[in-house]
């Protein structure tokens, strides 16, 4: 198991070098001048003095292979650059927002397993009930229906209309914010909170990621209940079941302690990959609801053309994807003990 | 079969229960927007983002919207009270012009503090300076060609060396991201002048001498102030003990933010203005538009919009397409339809609220008619074009809008000139027009810091052409830069404003550009507001005082 951990790890590093790769040079060879670009980014009366600035901190005058080696040099030391548009290190402005992505995409987890596992085998146990037919629409809507438009209209009737939710936009109430400040010990709001013990930090902090944290969860709601509803009906129709059935066990017994246990094994690679997906794919959520977190940043790297920062995205995308592979690979032995790896 | 039956209905109704609540929150009454007591001291702000909102560092800071966030920390030796006046004295006792104009005493004020409790002295004032030379990344074009040296007469007199007289200094010095005073001992202990980027606890904190310090930064998200108790100018109750200033990008958040009294004061755009206002009235929200001064007239701005006529490709490079396509936009449309009242004609480079501003400048007129006859003047060259087509890249929201682009499409179509639109991103935008020679038509949009008329000259100096700057017509040349150059330098106003007339005159005998409009009204960062709000005074300029300081809430 070592040695296929290992393996995996170095052919990780492989990825991260081929993705950076590939990047950095189409971000180098677009027809323009970069430095002249980044400089009007910053402001569009720069003068002939700040682009040359530019070119000698990016080393834009050096060759592109030298520029990469440069990079790749940085990169191991933990600089991940200077992001163009804020002239900041990005390291220390992805740091500030990594944790707010985390607790919202561990929000939407948090919903969208039980529930998703839950709906799936009511679905299967309850096949052609319009508990099936009910769930097979909401779980059509849930991928089908676009997460802005979804998180709009939360907005307008969750807090606009009926108030039930705070206000989209930061973490905490601005009320919260004076008379409950929390102390920044892990930068995730809701541990500090608990750290300090600050209660009503935490409640406010819990109940701002609701709303977001649901919005986030609900395609992988549909999404996990599919897979749960074909992969228990799959289960539920073997030879095992059937004897199990036969030597008397009840209904609900064979489905809970033997099918649904074998059923559960696709679904954790679902789930898996949905944790690297809520991390690096929440961007459109962030951009409805406000949140400050990585997928925000990225879109605005993005449309500001900050390399460094459209750079260290794509590291940490690349990154969080090929972990929570390696992950599911390794929960897959542990659920299924007929795995083994060499 | 019958299940499914029920499921369906069941779902209909679910359905048609969500569009009912949603249509009547839109035509009814909408929620309740209560004053909050216990934010009775504490400002919320929630602004769009033009521009990153990340640096509060006045030698560093870029983008309109950092320089509205300085403004509130650091202060300057001169200040607009109006635009339409003379700077005045801030921190500054007094100055006095010396060999013509080229070099510049100024008294400063005894007893001013930092924040940071260290007194404001000469040394200070000159490390300022000296500092946003040095690390370069900072607004300081203006300085450049202008400035020479700083030199320190005693405590509290500072001598600016100009290389050549410049009657605009003062005028120059009220912008705080170009000498907003920082205190250099503060700067020294945390990390001390970096040259080429910015310093990370400086861009995030502050020690200036303003009524407020930066409290908490998230960059591009949130800003916090609290108040500078020891503010020298004092404070007299009532008075705000925080503001909170969060970027919304998305309009329609800010706007349900500010409905629901989640804000006490929302930027909201011309386009939504009109249906906002419909929507105070029908549910009686306790909002207000602030788009008129106490007399009731719309409020002046330093904002213009326009559009440059490349004059090094074709088919701008021929005058008569250039002149062909001032008559070809109609701005009376564009004014009312697009930007819903909230602009007026642009007249010249130097915007009405300023000083030499330009009250006779023939305004071109929309007639196509009139526009194909110059067209039809146009050298074969340039009819080719015409007739084949070219490309209008234009951004997003920025100038024209898609409405003015389709509208001027439209139009132009009809005296036979095919224009093909283009939207692009920002990005995509500055990569096409910076790059030579360029696109035959770019937008433009130019709001100036302080209301001093060269501040507007510079999409006409030959030093401002693209890569380097925005002045992407590549209008004029060294006789406009002398001109321009004679301006600075004339001994009296009077002197000066002739210049700018004559530059007007030139630029409409060019037909550099589609003056497309100056904002005029409601259009700028504080004009939706709370009935509570109280103490806004309206000022054009981006420069020192703080707009926050006497602003209170009450119920």
């Amino acid at each position: 198991m070592i040695a296929y951990l290992l393996r995996r790890l170095g052919a990780l590093i492989i990825v991260l070098f081929g993705i950076t790769l590939v990047v950095f040079v189409i971000s180098r060879v677009i027809p323009t001048d970069v430095a002249r670009l980044w400089a009007g980014q910053r402001d569009i009366t720069s003068s002939e003095r700040q682009v040359r600035m530019i070119i000698e901190q990016y080393h834009l005058d050096k060759p592109i292979l030298v520029q990469y080696g440069l990079y790749v040099r940085d990169l191991f030391r933990g600089d991940m650059g200077i992001s163009v548009m804020s002239n900041r290190s990005v390291w220390e402005e992805m740091r500030e927002r990594i944790p707010n992505t985390i607790e919202l995409g561990l929000m939407a987890l948090l919903f969208a397993v039980p529930l998703g596992i839950v709906s799936g085998v009511l679905s299967a146990t309850r096949r052609n009930s319009w508990i099936d037919h009910g769930t097979r629409l909401a779980s059509l809507g849930g991928v089908s229906v676009p997460v802005f438009w979804l998180g709009l209209l939360f907005q307008m009737v969750l807090y606009y209309q009926l108030g039930l939710v705070p206000s989209p936009g930061g973490r905490l109430a601005e009320v919260t914010q004076f008379t409950a400040p929390v102390r920044t010990v892990t930068g995730f709001l809701l541990t500090d909170a608990l750290i300090g013990g600050n209660w009503r930090a935490l409640g406010d902090a819990a109940l701002h990621l609701l709303l977001p944290g649901f919005t986030l969860a609900l395609p992988l709601i549909a999404l996990i209940s599919r897979m749960t509803r074909s992969s228990l009906l799959e289960e539920i129709s073997k030879d095992y079941v059937r004897t199990a059935r036969a030597k008397g066990l009840a209904g609900r017994t064979v489905n809970r302690r033997h099918a649904l246990r074998n059923a559960l094994l696709p679904v954790a690679t679902i789930v898996g990959i949905s944790f690297g997906n809520v991390l690096t794919g929440s961007v459109v959520t962030e951009l409805v609801y406000y949140w400050p977190g990585i997928g925000r940043y990225a879109v605005q790297a993005i449309l500001a053309y900050d390399t460094p920062a459209i750079m260290a995205f794509t590291v940490l995308a690349a990154t969080v994807f090929a972990l929570a592979n390696l992950v599911v690979d390794v929960l897959y032995a542990f659920l299924d003990p007929r795995i083994r790896y060499a | 079969m019958k299940r499914i039956r029920n499921a369906v209905r069941r779902s209909s109704i679910l359905l048609f229960a969500i569009v009912a609540m949603l249509a009547s929150g839109q035509a009814g009454a909408g929620p309740a927007v209560t004053f909050n007591p216990q934010l009775a001291d504490t400002l919320r702000v929630a602004w769009s983002r033009i521009g990153p909102t990340d640096n509060v560092d006045p030698q560093t800071a870029r983008s309109v919207t950092n320089w509205r966030l300085v403004m509130e920390a650091y202060e300057t030796l001169t200040y607009y009270p109006d635009p339409t006046a003379e700077p005045q004295p801030f921190l500054a006792e007094s100055w006095r012009r010396l060999e013509g104009g080229r070099v510049w005493e100024f008294k400063l004020k005894r007893g001013i503090r930092f924040s940071t409790g260290n007194e404001m002295t000469a040394e200070a004032v000159k490390y300022s300076i000296d500092r946003a030379m040095r690390i370069g990344i900072g607004s300081i074009f203006p300085l450049e060609g202008i400035y020479d040296r700083t030199e320190v007469v005693d405590r509290y007199t500072v001598r600016f060396h100009l290389e050549s007289s410049t009657l605009a200094w003062p005028a120059i010095l009220a912008n705080p991201v170009i000498l907003g005073i920082i205190d250099p001992d503060y700067v020294e202990k945390n990390g001390g002048i970096q040259i080429g980027r910015a310093n990370p606890v400086v861009s995030r904190t502050s020690a200036g001498t303003g009524p407020w310090v930066v409290e908490e930064i998230r960059p591009n998200e949130r800003i916090q102030y609290r108040r500078n108790p020891n503010y020298w100018r004092g404070w007299q109750a009532p008075y705000l003990e925080r503001v909170a200033i969060q970027i919304v990008p998305e309009e329609s958040t800010r706007l349900l933010l500010l409905e629901r009294g989640d804000v006490d004061i929302a930027e909201v755009s011309g386009l939504s203005l009109p249906e906002l206002k419909n929507r105070i009235r029908a549910n009686s929200l306790p909002i207000r538009v602030i788009e008129n001064d106490a007399r009731g007239r719309p409020l002046p701005s330093l904002g213009l919009f326009w559009v440059n006529l490349n004059h090094g490709v074709l088919p701008t490079s021929d005058i008569n397409v250039r002149r062909g396509l001032r008559h070809s936009f109609n701005y009376e449309q564009f004014l009312s339809r697009v930007m819903n009242g909230y602009g007026v004609r642009m007249r010249g480079l130097v915007p009405s609220a300023a000083p030499c501003a330009d009250k006779t400048y023939q305004l071109p007129q929309f007639d196509l008619v009139r526009a194909k006859r110059f067209f039809d003047e146009a050298s074969p060259a340039a009819q080719q074009v015409l007739r084949q087509g070219f490309v209008f890249r234009f951004q997003t929201n920025y100038v024209l809008q898609r409405e003015g682009a389709l509208m001027w499409q439209a139009d132009l179509a009809r005296v036979g000139v095919n224009v093909r639109l283009e939207e692009v991103d920002a990005s995509t935008w500055l990569q096409t027009t910076r790059t030579r020679p360029g696109q035959p038509l770019s937008e433009a949009r130019w709001t100036g810091s302080y209301p001093d008329p060269e501040y507007f000259m510079h999409p006409i100096r030959t030093g401002y052409w693209p890569p380097t700057g925005f002045g992407s017509a590549y209008a004029g040349g060294p006789e406009i830069d002398g001109l321009i150059q004679a301006a600075r330098t004339a001994g009296t106003w009077e002197r000066r404003c002739e210049f700018y007339k004559r530059l007007s005159n030139w630029l409409n005998e060019d037909a550099t550009f589609v003056e497309v409009s100056e904002l005029h009204g409601g259009i700028h960062p504080f004009n939706v507001q709370a009935n509570w709000v109280r103490g806004f005074v309206h000022n054009p300029a981006t420069t020192s005082p703080s707009v926050f300081y006497p602003m209170f809430k009450r119920q």
